[in-house]
Parts: structure tokens; C-alpha cells; sequence
């Protein structure tokens, strides 16, 4: 531990003048709303648009904790730091137009992740969360064929991407014989993630399916249904792309995940805003919204998408 | 069995009667051993928490603690491919070196306990945070040569006993030891009621506060092993966060007083099993998971309500008893 100490002192060092730097560069800022390996893989597709643009310094803010207020005041800091471009994840877009339009009116804007329709960003680069709830809602009816019981895990849900996967699973699910008997939050607490499984399939002895809703919640069911031994008789749908869940599609224990292309989110945005600011924006649709399609990771699949994944999260 | 505790032991039976009453699958082995674990999981650093309290301190920095130690022990394992006994080794000592910074800023310094482990709560998070970039770091790319600690820290012992509980028992048996029948678990208690007086009478009050810091680091990192075993990753940011606080609160509610001085393992455990039974309860019958803390800060409301009543009446009963002695002569 020593050495690694040892190892991470120059790191320090070498990030204090990177800020001096900015200073000549002009400078495009990710926003994202709460460290996560979804990310770290955005992180690796805004470092190839560096590679194509190294005349501008690329980065990625992670706040503290995952709140509105912490997110307002990076922006500040930024737009007081006069960035050329914020792509920003707002945490609660409904109630931060204000501040999305300050920054909007200081610098260019994009929204990625979760859009703020509302505020006046110049267009949004992202999944449709809703579309992916009704993806996810067609594997619930393939596993389910003949109707059964489902639940839901997230970690809070006055997240916005949680109700609206939530929305697009109910809208699928609608007429059939799928019944979601309730969903479980545990405030973006892991353990409290496991402990909601283990209580639902200690106290349902009939549950069908469990869906995680973000990318912790799955490898928490996975390693849960495996402890209780329930394997195969309880079906698992996920969301994202955790290794724990891959391993967990790789050896059958959880039928699909619906994945998003966070790699996109990182290069897309960052390239289309460096398109934005040299003034050229065809590349942006009449709806103002460019939505990255989610794909589904299943059996057939995975092997292909862990070796991937291994590259994208590789040597970091 | 101190009244305090035979008071909270009968708490936990009456709401574990009632929920099972509305419920019989709260008392089905699996919910019970599924319990057993958790309870062991965080009866563990609860206790540390527990004996900092006795001597008048304060932990502020568990969760954190968990969060750094965590990332460590992965990335140890993970990238470096340390042996097992060595990384937990590595990180059961660095536990222990921060509770050592702990105590020698509370005592060499004389820093407040609160101040300094709410520095180490910031401190610890933002170094897990930076060290992993931010990542979450987990057991999934790994290889199966980690199969005997897993089973260590998480699997089940005798076919069914979950081995974090099991590994608590010891914890709390010895610890009941040190705190009740040692010269320094004497010397806890009189630190904690009254520092001043204890220097006077000759005790090394600084070694005794630094050595209370010294066993909640250590158990803060033996906690951290089982926390990672138990959900497989960390993710820096969210990892243990605010679990400092259920440690405070089992305390609490176990009798320790945030004033120092009074306090026991028992009662540590107890209160531990009364805030892992709510969460449950939660779950097993079916209350909205929103009103998770809203029910586990009522019920220790009550409690601690419930507890400070009848410890007047009691005082109460005992001034009439004896002013009526007193008036008979």
C-alpha cells in the first residue's frame, strides 16, 4: 500500500498544472451525476475525442455526493472558469432550468444521460429511458410467457431515469398477465441493495422475475438469488453493464441486460459540441434530441461484450 | 442483564412479535439466518463504535473508512494478486494505523473526537474516490482463487450459520471481556466519566483513549472484509456511507451515553439487532421502502422515550421508598 501511495504522489502533482494549462485551451467540461463505472467507459470515448481534437482540454467533473446543489455549484465554478462547453447529466432537470440557462446563455450546452427539455440546451445526447423500460418490458413478457410475479429494485425513485424505465416496463406489461407486485428502493446503499433481495425472496415464495433498474442493483440480485439457490427458478432482467451481471448473463442465471453506450455519450458529445462551436450544427435533429439506442445483452452475445468491456475499463 | 437492557431486549421482542404475528415468514430460517448475517456484518464495527463512545469520543469516519479500506483490499487482491491472509493483513493494519491517527490527534493534540473523525470522514472518501478514479471496483473480472476468503467473510458455517455472525460472537466475547473484567476496560469507563479525575488517580488516560481508537480502527477493518465480501464491489462514493451512523445508534440504543462513561457489549449487540430487525421488518411486510428511516427513527424515538420514563419512575418509586424508610424512623 506503501508503494501505491508512493505511486500516487506524482498524479497529484501532475494534475495541479493541468489547470494552468486550461488557461490557453479552450476548455469542454462532462458533468456527470454520480461516480460510476457507466462513466468511466464515457470517460474512455470523451478521451478518443481528445485524440481527434487535442487542440481543446477535455474533462470529466464527478461530484461528491449525487445532489442538485453540489451539480449547481461545479457549474458555477465552470462557467466562473469560462469553459467553452458543458455536457451535463442533470441530476434534477425538472427544477435546474434556471441554472442549465445561465449556463446555456455563458457557454455551449449540451444534456446527456437525463435531458432537460424545459431549459434551452442546445440538444441532448442520450438514451430514451423510457424506450429502454419497454425493452426491458419485452424480455419481462419472453421470460414470463405465461404470466407471473415481478419486482423492482432501484436506488431512489425520484431519479427521473428510474421512472421512466419504470413507465416504459408498465406500458409493455399492460393487458398481460405480468404483475409488478412492488418496487424496492435502497437509496444507493449496496448492501441495503442485497438485503431488499434476500427479504423479497425470503418472504414471496412465488416471485417469477426480479428487475434491476440501475447498475448496481443487478450483480446484487445475481449474487442474492445464487445465495438463496433459487437459480433459474427466479428469472433476472437487468439494466447495464456490471461484470457481476455479465457473468451473470454469461452463465445463465440472469436472461438479459439492457445496456446503454455511455462510450457514445462521452464522444458524441464532446465531438458535437466542438462541431457547435465552430458553428457548424446540422447535426442536430429538429426534436433537439440525438437518442443513442440501447441494445440487449443476452447469452448469444456476452462473450463479445465482457471482452469489450474489459478493453474500455482496462489500465485506468 | 442491566435494566436498560432487559428493557431493550424486551423491545426487540415485542416488535419482532408483532411483525411476526403479522408476518409468520419474518421467523422462516432463511429470514432469520438472512438477519443473523447482517447483524453480524454490523455488529462488528458497531461495537468499536461502542467503546469509543464509552471513553467519551466519537467515530465519525467508519463509512469512509470502509469506502478507502474497501478500494484497498480489492485492488490489492484484484490488480496486485497479493495472497489472501496478506491483503486482509494489509488492511486490518492500515485499520489500525488510522485509529492510531485518531487517537494520538485526540490526545496529543487535543483535537475534539468530532472534529477530527468528521476530517477523516471527508479525507478517507475523496482519497477511495481519487485512488479509483472514481470507479466502482469489484470481484467481477476476478479468477476463483479467492474461494476460501469468500467463504471466510462471507459464506455459512455448520450447513447454515452465517459466518459474519459468528465471527461478531467472538468479536463481542472477547471484547466483553476486555470491557468487563479487564484493569483496562475499568479504566474505559473511568476515562470516559470523567477524564480529569482519572488523569488525578493515576491513569494513563491518553494510552487508555488511544487504545479505545486502536480497536475501533481494527474492527473497522476487519468490517470492511466482510462489507466487500458481502456485496462484491465497491463503489467509492456510496460505499458505507452513513453507516457510521447506524454504529452511533446501535450504541445508543444499547445504552451507551454520547456523554461517555456508561455502556456495554451486550447492550452494542442488542441495539444492533433491534436496527437490523426494522430494516427487515420493512421489506418482510411489504411497508413502502421510503419510509424505511422514517420507521427506524421512530422506533428509537420511542425507545429512548420509553427508556428515560421509566428510568424516572424508577427513580421516582426509589425516593418515596426511601423517604418513606426515613419518616418509619
Amino acid at each position: 500500500m506503501k508503494r501505491r501511495i508512493l505511486l500516487a504522489a506524482p498524479f497529484v502533482l501532475a494534475a495541479l498544472p493541468r489547470g494552468l494549462a486550461a488557461q490557453e485551451k479552450k476548455t469542454l467540461a462532462f458533468v456527470v451525476n454520480v461516480s460510476a463505472d457507466f462513466w468511466t467507459i464515457a470517460r474512455r470515448g470523451i478521451e478518443k475525442a481528445n485524440r481527434e481534437h487535442p487542440e481543446y482540454n477535455m474533462e470529466m467533473i464527478v461530484p461528491g455526493q449525487a445532489s442538485a446543489a453540489e451539480q449547481r455549484r461545479i457549474v458555477d465554478e465552470l462557467l466562473a472558469r469560462k469553459v467553452a462547453g458543458i455536457a451535463i447529466s442533470a441530476i434534477n432537470p425538472g427544477n435546474s432550468t434556471d441554472m442549465l440557462n445561465r449556463a446555456a446563455s455563458q457557454a455551449v450546452l449540451f444534456t446527456t444521460d437525463s435531458d432537460a427539455p424545459a431549459s434551452n440546451r442546445a440538444v441532448y445526447i442520450g438514451t430514451d429511458n423510457v424506450a429502454a423500460g419497454r425493452e426491458a418490458g419485452a424480455q419481462i413478457k419472453r421470460a414470463l410467457p405465461d404470466g407471473g410475479k415481478a419486482m423492482l429494485f432501484v436506488g431512489t425513485m425520484d431519479a427521473d431515469n428510474a421512472r421512466e424505465r419504470v413507465q416504459g416496463i408498465r406500458e409493455t406489461l399492460a393487458g398481460t398477465k405480468v404483475e409488478i407486485v412492488d418496487i424496492r428502493t435502497d437509496e444507493s446503499d449496496i448492501a441495503r441493495a442485497k438485503r431488499n433481495v434476500e427479504d423479497v425472496l425470503a418472504r414471496y415464495a412465488d416471485i417469477n422475475l426480479l428487475v434491476g433498474l440501475w447498475a448496481y442493483n443487478t450483480p446484487q440480485i445475481y449474487q442474492a438469488v445464487k445465495g438463496a439457490g433459487k437459480e433459474g427458478k427466479v428469472k433476472i432482467v437487468g439494466f447495464d453493464e456490471d461484470a457481476l451481471t455479465l457473468r451473470g448473463v454469461a452463465d445463465g442465471t440472469i436472461q438479459s441486460t439492457v445496456v446503454q453506450q455511455p462510450f457514445e455519450f462521452g464522444y458524441q458529445s464532446m465531438v458535437g459540441m466542438v462541431k457547435y462551436l465552430n458553428n457548424d450544427r446540422g447535426f442536430i435533429p429538429a426534436s433537439k434530441q440525438i437518442i443513442i439506442p440501447t441494445r440487449i445483452i443476452e447469452k448469444s452475445n456476452v462473450a463479445e461484450f465482457q471482452g469489450q468491456m474489459r478493453e474500455l475499463l482496462r489500465g485506468r | 442483564m442491566s435494566k436498560k437492557e432487559l428493557g431493550l431486549a424486551l423491545l426487540l421482542i415485542v416488535i419482532g412479535g408483532i411483525t411476526a404475528a403479522l408476518n409468520p415468514l419474518f421467523l422462516s430460517g432463511v429470514n432469520v439466518l438472512n438477519m443473523a448475517n447482517l447483524i453480524g456484518l454490523f455488529g462488528v464495527f458497531s461495537i468499536g463504535q461502542g467503546i469509543i463512545i464509552i471513553t467519551g469520543g466519537i467515530d465519525l469516519s467508519v463509512g469512509s473508512m470502509f469506502a478507502l479500506l474497501g478500494v484497498i483490499l480489492v485492488d490489492l487482491l484484484v490488480n496486485y494478486e497479493l495472497p489472501w491472509p496478506l491483503a486482509v493483513l494489509v488492511v486490518l493494519a492500515a485499520g489500525l494505523v488510522l485509529g492510531l491517527l485518531h487517537g494520538l490527534l485526540v490526545t496529543r493534540l487535543k483535537l475534539q473526537p468530532f472534529v477530527v473523525t468528521l476530517c477523516g470522514l471527508l479525507i478517507y472518501r475523496g482519497i477511495a474516490r481519487y485512488y479509483t478514479q472514481d470507479s466502482t471496483t469489484g470481484f467481477g473480472y476476478a479468477g476463483d482463487s479467492l474461494d476460501t476468503l469468500t467463504w471466510l467473510a462471507s459464506g455459512r458455517s455448520f450447513g447454515i450459520i452465517p459466518n459474519p455472525f459468528l465471527i461478531l460472537l467472538v468479536v463481542a466475547l472477547v471484547m466483553a471481556v476486555v470491557l468487563h473484567r479487564t484493569v483496562f476496560g475499568r479504566y474505559l469507563y473511568a476515562v470516559g466519566r470523567n477524564e480529569e479525575e482519572a488523569r488525578h488517580s493515576g491513569i494513563n488516560t491518553d494510552a487508555v483513549i488511544i487504545g479505545a481508537y486502536l480497536l475501533g480502527g481494527s474492527l473497522a477493518g476487519l468490517s470492511t472484509v466482510l462489507l466487500v465480501f458481502y456485496t462484491s464491489s465497491v463503489s467509492p462514493s456510496s460505499f458505507g456511507n452513513f453507516y457510521e451512523l447506524y454504529a452511533i445508534a446501535a450504541a445508543v440504543l444499547g445504552g451507551c451515553s454520547l456523554r461517555g462513561g456508561e455502556g456495554s457489549i451486550l447492550g452494542i449487540v442488542l441495539g444492533t439487532v433491534l436496527l437490523q430487525i426494522l430494516q427487515n421488518l420493512v421489506n418482510i411486510l411489504g411497508i413502502p421502502s421510503s419510509l424505511n428511516f422514517a420507521v427506524m427513527g421512530g422506533v428509537i424515538l420511542l425507545g429512548v422515550v420509553a427508556d428515560q420514563q421509566l428510568g424516572r419512575r424508577r427513580e421516582r418509586i426509589q425516593l418515596h421508598r426511601s423517604q418513606a424508610t426515613a419518616a418509619a424512623e
